[in-house]
């Protein structure tokens, strides 16, 4: 009995502090603190919206233009764009302000940023050899744009989210970008495009989209295997380090490739044309 | 006269009932396009497509009679779209009659519309519902905003590379979207991607006919014949 009641007083005195502590712990939470880190949660969670997506898309493509020039060749420029606004107006996003502009690098690459920005170094157009070729690449890129695989790393990488503890704690107004906060996603998606690559699965979906873009659009898509054929044999050369880097090896996207490719033959190559409209890159005055 | 009088009457009977959220499966033939989830209100319908799971969701409304589809820089109408295009051939039929009328047959069951079929350029689209809920939308889901100056043009092929109107397109604050001439000093070279938009937008001049030259010479794009 005696045991009892020390044992209930025991208790009473851990539950009494108990009691205390937690009641010491919900003093001290600020409502305020825990609907703001609520709202931190919930704009980590969200999709961004088009004009998100716009602001990003420009960050993205400002530091790709810091790394690599455009090429002056107006020609080749205007050839870009013509063939990919052809093989854009396939994809799941024909609405979207797309540009496409050729950088003056002989790196072997072809990248994309948020909202519409498709880029393809002099370096790639010098490997090609047709049109169509070309239309598989942009289709490739589109893709990327279309399936936002850039904005998911952002996202994955929770910038958003340490860029609304920004934001709130320098009450910076109605402008959600700031320097820090798009010099951070500038850096998880130069990261991503140069070095480390984007997930085999989102490359794979762009392969598989592009192919069906550029065929779609009336390109013979079994040319984009050509053009991985290219690479494959320029696997080792520095050109290629930044492409192997950041993309599976061309075998075996082509491996991967080769059931979506249409068995018949179909669609335009154009070969010609391609020669007439880039014969400003092998004479190197791109 | 009074066939006519319930024929009119049939056709301003909303195909949904105000305060639902309805899911669509969309298929052309055998083919599965996508999947559409609707919601109703008492003056205007909301259709989402996604194409699949992960693919992005786009958005049409139907109000005063018709249907709108949302794009980078505001709302377009759908009878502007290409008209191959299955958007433009199925959402109209899901809006009705808010996004106007359709000719669409529509089965019923005791809940509602069930399955809609529609019948365009020899190809049969079929919708079916597969789940039906009751919704709390609020009004803004259904609020329409026209893209200026543009409307009438949105997905002519000119139209991808922007209005028509270079003096408005000239810099990404002229794309409607997106923080009004976005320059930062975070690393980046907002000269050059201002370089870029602005060419785009010169070049939007003659960009029609030549893009059209270029698709019809090519054999490729919606300009190659025979689409």
């Amino acid at each position: 009995m005696r045991v009892t009641n020390i044992a209930a007083a025991v208790l009473l005195v851990v539950t009494g502090t108990a009691q205390a502590q937690l009641g010491g712990l919900l003093n001290k939470l600020d409502p305020n603190k825990i609907a703001k880190t609520a709202k931190v949660a919930r704009e980590a969670a969200r999709e961004f919206t088009e004009a998100e997506e716009a602001d990003i898309g420009r960050v993205v493509a400002a530091r790709i233009l810091n790394t690599y020039p455009l090429a002056k060749d107006e020609k080749v420029q205007k050839y870009v764009t013509l063939v990919g606004d052809t093989v854009a107006a396939y994809s799941t996003r024909p609405t979207l302000e797309w540009h496409f502009a050729v950088l003056n690098s002989d790196v072997v690459n072809a990248i994309s940023a948020p909202g519409g920005f498709v880029f393809i170094t002099t370096g790639a157009l010098k490997e090609m050899h047709s049109e169509a070729e070309l239309a598989g690449v942009l289709g490739h890129e589109i893709a990327h744009v279309t399936q936002k695989h850039i904005l998911k790393e952002v996202k994955r990488s929770n910038v958003m989210a340490a860029g609304m503890v920004a934001a709130q704690s320098t009450s910076a107004g109605s402008q959600w970008l700031n320097n820090d906060y798009a010099s951070k996603i500038g850096q998880v998606a130069i990261d991503k495009l140069f070095k480390t690559g984007l997930s085999r699965s989102d490359e794979a979906e762009a392969d598989r989209i592009g192919v069906l873009l550029s065929d779609s659009a009336g390109y013979r898509a079994a040319e984009f295997i050509n053009f991985l054929s290219t690479l494959q044999k320029l696997e080792r050369t520095s050109a290629m380090k930044q492409l192997m880097a950041t993309h599976p090896s061309p075998e075996s996207r082509e491996a991967a490739l080769k059931p979506v490719i249409p068995s018949e033959p179909r669609g335009e190559v154009l070969a010609d044309r391609w020669s007439e409209w880039t014969v400003n890159l092998s004479s190197g005055s791109s | 006269m009074r066939n006519l009088a319930m024929v009119l009457l049939a056709a301003a009977v909303p195909l949904l009932s105000p305060g639902t959220e309805s899911k669509w499966k969309v298929t052309k033939g055998a083919t599965q396009l996508g999947n559409i989830t609707v919601l109703a209100s008492s003056s205007a319908s909301r259709a989402e497509w996604k194409t699949a799971e992960k693919s992005p969701t786009e958005i049409f409304i139907g109000t005063g009679g018709k249907s709108w589809m949302r794009t980078t820089g505001g709302d377009i109408e759908v009878s502007t779209l290409k008209a191959d295009l299955a958007q433009r051939i199925v959402v109209p039929a899901l809006l009705a009659p808010y996004g106007g009328e359709s000719t669409a047959k529509v089965e019923s069951d005791a809940k509602g519309a069930s399955k809609i079929t529609i019948k365009s350029g020899g190809d049969t689209y079929t919708l079916t519902r597969t789940s039906l809920a009751q919704s709390n939308a609020d009004a803004s889901n259904f609020t329409v905003r026209p893209k200026k100056g543009a409307a009438g043009r949105i997905a002519s092929l000119g139209d991808l590379l922007g209005p028509s109107d270079t003096s408005v397109a000239a810099t990404a604050g002229g794309r409607g979207v997106g923080t009004k001439g976005l320059h930062l000093s975070d690393g980046g070279d907002y000269d050059a991607v201002e370089k870029v938009e602005n060419r785009d937008a010169g070049w939007q001049k003659n960009l029609d006919k030549v893009l059209t030259e270029f698709q019809k010479t090519g054999k490729v794009g919606r300009n190659r014949g025979g689409e």
